[in-house]
């Protein structure tokens, strides 16, 4: 309780709206979603929810650093509150799914949980007719919020903590999600190069319940360079995120479905900005991969 | 000052990127279990058989969906047993025709589906029936009746025929 008194009331506020944001999500998961899910099998499952590993996936991978000047040894902390949106592109609305067994054609476009409104196929030999379900959610790009807390540096390395969590309430399960991951200075080796460059490693997992499961991990090159009050930074990554969810299905047979979906992004380049304005921070970035990302947030410290 | 506009925007900004974006009366395609009845054909010199299902749809889906349409996408037929010559019959549901089928009995050992088979022909003044029903959610009541060129049946032939139908709703 003590630490927490050297954060600002604001910054405390705001982790709390975070956690008010990770419990309307997984309310929703609870009730829309998962209806909607539970009329499907595994098979059929995937296309129609493929959109979210994506996208939860690339937005755990986001937001973990601000820059790459990293000392051998001095005292750092730093409270941000970071705001990941991964965007939701046409790919991410549509996929291919199956008609029932002996329809032609065998397969047509529908919409994904991020689509519009499911199509319907039309058998060519009898006119009987299919039809996908419609999306779920109507936007243009995928949230997540968490704070994050950085302390360093510690031979040349700093460390970054990601945490928030809703209690089990209402029916709901308990929600989590953590992160935690390490910074580590090239520059210090290399002082020739005119600026930062640090290597890093993150890892991070969102649990809720037994229902969704998912884990995300980002390996990379960070550089930066400050011009007063302003630090550009960048960087390259390897990524890999994986959401696994269970649900049982409906029917007068009901079965227990588990499916695993991998992340589409395995790369990204990043660029963004820090505005420093003494004990505050504000910063954005965007993430280029096979998803495009942003993260943004206020931070605190130093 | 400053901390209390930054303070201000972030509260403001965080829920406005939160999902209140669902989908109004979003419509999700129910796939509901198979409308099916097996109709034994008794042991002996009788070549005909027949019988009754009768299904509540309302059991057949999550009742927090209300539905606006449905729709058949496949009926099929199979046969169990020996070769008892040539099978033909028909379904009603609630009195009306839903479809017919004739053909080799040896031919229904392997289900057969109204999307790639000859042997059945459908009516669709009962199609229309059976979504009207699924959709107001009435009783389903399932007629079979047919018959078999060859006696004497042994034991263990029946007839089961399925009706399938997805139905669309929203929460």
């Amino acid at each position: 309780m003590k630490s927490l008194r050297r954060f600002p009331r604001p910054a405390l506020i705001v982790c709390a709206v975070c956690m008010l944001l990770l419990a309307v999500q997984v309310g929703l998961a609870q009730s829309d979603v998962e209806k909607a899910l539970q009329q499907y099998g595994a098979e059929q499952v995937k296309g129609y929810i493929q959109p979210i590993g994506d996208l939860f996936g690339a937005n755990l991978n986001a937001g973990f650093f601000r820059g790459a000047s990293i000392e051998k040894a001095a005292f750092h902390i730093r409270l941000d509150i970071v705001g990941m949106a991964s965007m939701v592109g046409d790919k991410q609305k549509t996929y291919t799914a199956n008609a029932p067994t002996g329809f032609t054609p065998a397969t047509f476009e529908t919409a994904t949980i991020f689509g519009g409104k499911g199509s319907v196929v039309t058998d060519q030999n009898t006119a009987l007719t299919y039809r996908g379900s419609d999306g779920v959610f109507n936007t243009s790009f995928f949230p997540t919020a968490a704070p994050q807390l950085t302390i360093g540096d510690f031979f040349g390395t700093r460390a970054a903590i990601r945490f928030i969590a809703t209690p089990e309430v209402g029916g709901l399960p308990k929600a989590t999600l953590w992160g935690i991951g390490a910074q580590h200075s090239v520059s210090q080796y290399l002082p020739v190069i005119p600026f930062d460059v640090a290597g890093h490693v993150f890892y991070s997992k969102f649990t809720f319940g037994d229902l969704i499961d998912v884990s995300a991990l980002s390996i990379g090159v960070d550089a930066s360079k400050s011009f007063s009050i302003l630090t550009l930074y960048g960087g390259l990554a390897w990524e890999k995120s994986t959401m696994k969810i269970g649900y049982t299905s409906t029917g007068a047979n009901p079965t227990s479905i588990s499916v695993d979906l991998d992340g589409a992004n395995s790369f990204r380049f990043m660029l963004g900005l820090d505005l420093g304005l003494g004990f505050f921070h504000l910063f954005g970035d965007a993430n280029f991969g096979s998803v495009t990302n942003f993260s943004a947030g206020i931070g605190f410290g130093g | 000052m400053k901390v209390r506009i930054l303070t201000f925007l972030a509260i403001a900004a965080i829920p406005l990127m939160g999902f209140d974006c669902v989908t109004d009366a979003f419509t999700i395609a129910l796939k509901l279990d198979p409308f099916n009845g097996t109709y034994t054909v008794n042991p002996g010199n009788s070549p005909n058989y027949g019988g009754t299902a009768t299904f509540n749809p309302a059991t057949f889906y999550d009742n927090s969906y209300t539905l606006t349409g449905a729709s058949v996408y496949d009926i099929r037929v199979s046969t169990a047993g020996p070769n008892l010559g040539t099978c033909s019959g028909s379904v009603t549901v609630n009195g009306t025709l839903l479809f017919t089928y004739n053909g080799a009995w040896t031919a229904f050992n392997t289900p057969q589906s109204l999307l790639t088979s000859r042997l059945i022909t459908r009516n669709q003044a009962g199609i229309n029936e059976l979504v009207s029903a699924v959709v107001q959610g009435r009783s389903i009541v399932l007629v079979g009746a047919g018959s078999v060129t060859t006696t004497p049946v042994p034991t263990g032939c029946s007839v089961t025929v399925a009706a399938y139908v997805q139905a669309y709703g929203h929460l």
